[in-house]
């Protein structure tokens, strides 16, 4: 029927051609000749299909990106796959049989399964072949809700496969699709939704290992707390000041959950931690938390102070997030750090310090500040801590009261870095100036505290140094500020307003000029700028382009 | 200096830190040691040859991958290439395949992700038929073939 040719192809035989079918005899004289024509036909077209089937596909052998071996083809599916939606990369699927062949025994390509389309994941679901699923419904979209709930549902409830990786839940997606699951995921290994609203059923999950829900008000007693649990991420709608309270849990509950979940390694509440009035009247210092690394409470001071009450940690990087309950946050600010303070969460020393004001955000203070429990044998923790103040609402609350009255309750000794978005007189810089190991000064947005901090630099007293001896050190100013600083850092917006005005930079220039070798700026960063000019004024001072980071 | 000789019997002299780049033949002298007898590379021509050395050449001093790193968590997961990555990959498409298989040949990860996204880049947004077209690849499914996958794939063809 066929025969090769002198390059190896398949090509259909000539000399077995079908002979035509004679028009001149009576067309009902032999009907059983007529059929048996049309069979043989018939066969013969399926034969020649097939052979040119057959041929393209020897033609697509000698095509280049069909020679590519196999895994390097798959890699460029995967690639593709990465930086395209499903109905891009699917065309793989359609171009040859080979391409077909190896894009479908590919399951990496197969187990995302974006959930743009039902269709497409019932095709991935299958295609998967049992791998572990990364489940995702991304973005507000209104387009996948026919279907979906169900066949999320659907995904969850499965057995027959090795885990499912991760189910990811967005807006109005996450709240039908969590409301209406009724039965258990067994195989779910992370959930992440984010909701906006009220939900109250969550799936069973015994194999969960990371729970991450923002705004979704789901009550404590329904969350899928697994012993299996290693990450839990929880950001209730309305936290803080709107805080709802039927998602807090008791802290019987809490203490009960914790105590399960020995292998938390990091804990991230806002909204979540249980009514101050309760936690106090715990008999307190459970241990909980074996594991921990991480430690992340946004709540009340009282509500964080009764958390600290009811439980030890044993170890762990401790960040606090504190909100406003009232008007007045000079008050409030103060109240809140004697509350946390005097419950001793906090006896450290502060390594960095940012202060940022938040000019059109009424009534808003919060403070954070970040520490590490140390293990027994290790030295005492270092603070980070942020302050976060809107500009003085009202008479007697200016920014230089606020930092006097918090850094009166911090040890700043020890504190390295100082980091300033502040649009306010600098007045509050004379609370800084002594700070001994203070090396790194960065100011954003406001040139007003560079102004300050230039102010308070022309004030030192050189008078005595010209009069001591030779020796470098006998020249120490008798008032020096900032005497360990050796890094400054501007960020662009103030480069450019010093370059504006034109007196500034070279203002700054001298009084770092006048300082003594000892107590040199070493670096001077000046974000977008970048110009050898200042070489002749510093030439000992190193240039940057962007600031450090702390 | 090594030695290396093509498919087409040409040899190169090559500085050892250039060609360290791909991790065969970085391993091979690592297990061999310096040695005068030149490292035969049946599968690689010798003008594709020229075209991966002009590569090493150009990321010489750059810090090589860890070897035990899955490429596919090292290479960033868009589509973007370096400038000079995508002036370099500017080569017919013979030569650009020609190019990947001696890199993955030669294990040279981080030009084999270039030419993967390359490839990739190629095709992105394009249909099935656009495909062919581009690299003269034929139809091989029969009509019912094609019926079955039409049918199972309609919801892809509103793009």
């Amino acid at each position: 029927m066929s025969r090769e040719d002198s390059d190896g192809f398949i090509l259909a035989s000539k000399t077995h051609q079908l002979p035509l079918a004679d028009a001149t005899r009576h067309p009902l004289a032999d009907a059983f000749d007529a059929e048996a024509h049309r069979n043989k036909a018939t066969k013969r077209i399926l034969e020649l299909e097939a052979e040119i089937v057959s041929l393209k596909i020897s033609y697509n052998t000698a095509s280049t990106p069909c020679r590519l071996p196999t895994e390097i083809l798959t890699q460029i599916f995967i690639t593709l796959k990465d930086a395209s939606t499903p109905n891009d990369w699917i065309q793989i699927t359609f171009v040859c049989h080979h391409w077909r062949e190896v894009a479908l025994d590919c399951t990496s390509l197969w187990t995302s399964l974006p959930m743009l389309s039902s269709e497409f994941s019932e095709l991935a679901l299958c295609r998967s072949k049992g791998m572990p699923l990364q489940v995702a419904l991304p973005g507000p979209c209104r387009s996948y809700k026919r279907g979906y709930t169900d066949l999320v549902n659907r995904i969850l409830s499965q057995t027959n496969r090795d885990r499912i990786q991760s189910l990811t839940l967005w807006t109005a997606a996450c709240n039908e699709i969590l409301s209406t699951f009724e039965g258990s995921a067994p195989l779910l290994e992370e959930l992440v939704g984010k909701s906006g609203y009220e939900v109250s059923v969550c799936p069973s999950a015994p194999s969960l290992k990371v729970l991450h829900l923002e705004s979704c008000r789901i009550p404590w007693s329904d969350l899928p707390l697994a012993s299996t649990l290693t990450s839990i991420h929880l950001s209730n709608k309305g936290s803080g000041a709107g805080a709802t309270d039927f998602t807090r849990p008791s802290t019987s509950d809490l203490s009960t959950s914790l105590q399960e979940m020995r292998r938390l390694q990091n804990l991230y509440l806002k909204g979540y931690l249980p009514h101050f009035q309760d936690a106090i009247l715990s008999t307190g210092g459970v241990a909980v938390m074996p594991a921990l690394q991480s430690l992340t409470l946004h709540d009340f001071a009282d509500e964080i102070a009764g958390f600290f009450h009811a439980f030890q940690i044993s170890a762990g990087t401790i960040s606090i997030g504190v909100s406003t309950r009232s008007n007045g946050y000079l008050g409030y600010l103060k109240n809140s750090w004697e509350t946390i303070g005097h419950k001793s969460i906090v006896e450290t020393g502060v390594r960095s310090m940012e202060i940022i004001e938040l000019p059109g955000f009424p009534r808003c203070a919060r403070m954070g500040f970040k520490f590490t429990v140390p293990h027994p044998n290790q030295t005492p923790p270092e603070m980070v801590f942020k302050l976060y103040v809107t500009p003085p609402p009202t008479p007697g609350s200016t920014l230089h009261e606020i930092v006097s009255m918090v850094a009166s309750h911090l040890d700043l000794n020890r504190t390295r870095a100082l980091h300033l978005t502040t649009e306010s007189p600098p007045d509050y810089l004379v609370d800084f100036p002594l700070l001994p190991e203070l090396d790194t000064i960065n100011l954003t947005r406001y040139k007003q505290a560079l102004d300050g901090m230039v102010d308070i630099m022309e004030r030192d007293d050189f008078g005595a140094q010209i009069e001591s001896s030779n020796s470098e050190c006998d020249t120490y100013p008798s008032k020096l500020s900032f005497p360990a600083l050796k890094e400054i850092g501007l960020c662009d917006g103030i480069v450019r307003e010093c370059l504006w005005d034109g007196a500034t930079l070279t203002h700054l220039l001298e009084v770092l000029g006048r300082r003594p070798a000892l107590n040199a700026i070493r670096r001077l960063n000046l974000c977008g700028w970048d110009s050898s000019s200042l070489k002749l004024n510093l030439p000992n001072v190193t240039l940057g382009t962007s600031m450090s980071s702390f | 200096m090594v030695l290396l000789l093509t498919s087409d019997n040409e040899m190169f002299s090559v500085a050892e830190d250039v060609i360290k780049r791909s991790a065969y033949i970085k391993n091979m002298l690592e297990d061999v040691g310096e040695s005068d007898l030149p490292i035969p590379l049946p599968n690689v021509e010798s003008n594709v040859l020229v075209k991966i050395l002009e590569y090493c050449e150009h990321y010489r001093g750059e810090p090589l991958p860890a070897s035990d790193v899955d490429p596919a968590e090292i290479g960033d997961r868009s589509l973007d290439i370096a400038d000079w990555d995508q002036k370099y990959m500017a080569v017919d498409q013979e030569m650009l395949f020609e190019i990947i298989l001696a890199a993955n040949y030669l294990d040279i990860k981080s030009l084999l992700d270039v030419g993967c996204k390359t490839v990739a880049k190629m095709m992105k947004g394009k249909s099935s038929e656009e495909i062919r077209t581009l690299f003269n690849i034929a139809n091989d499914f029969t009509p019912e073939e094609e019926a079955q996958i039409r049918k199972e794939n309609a919801w892809a063809e509103c793009r």
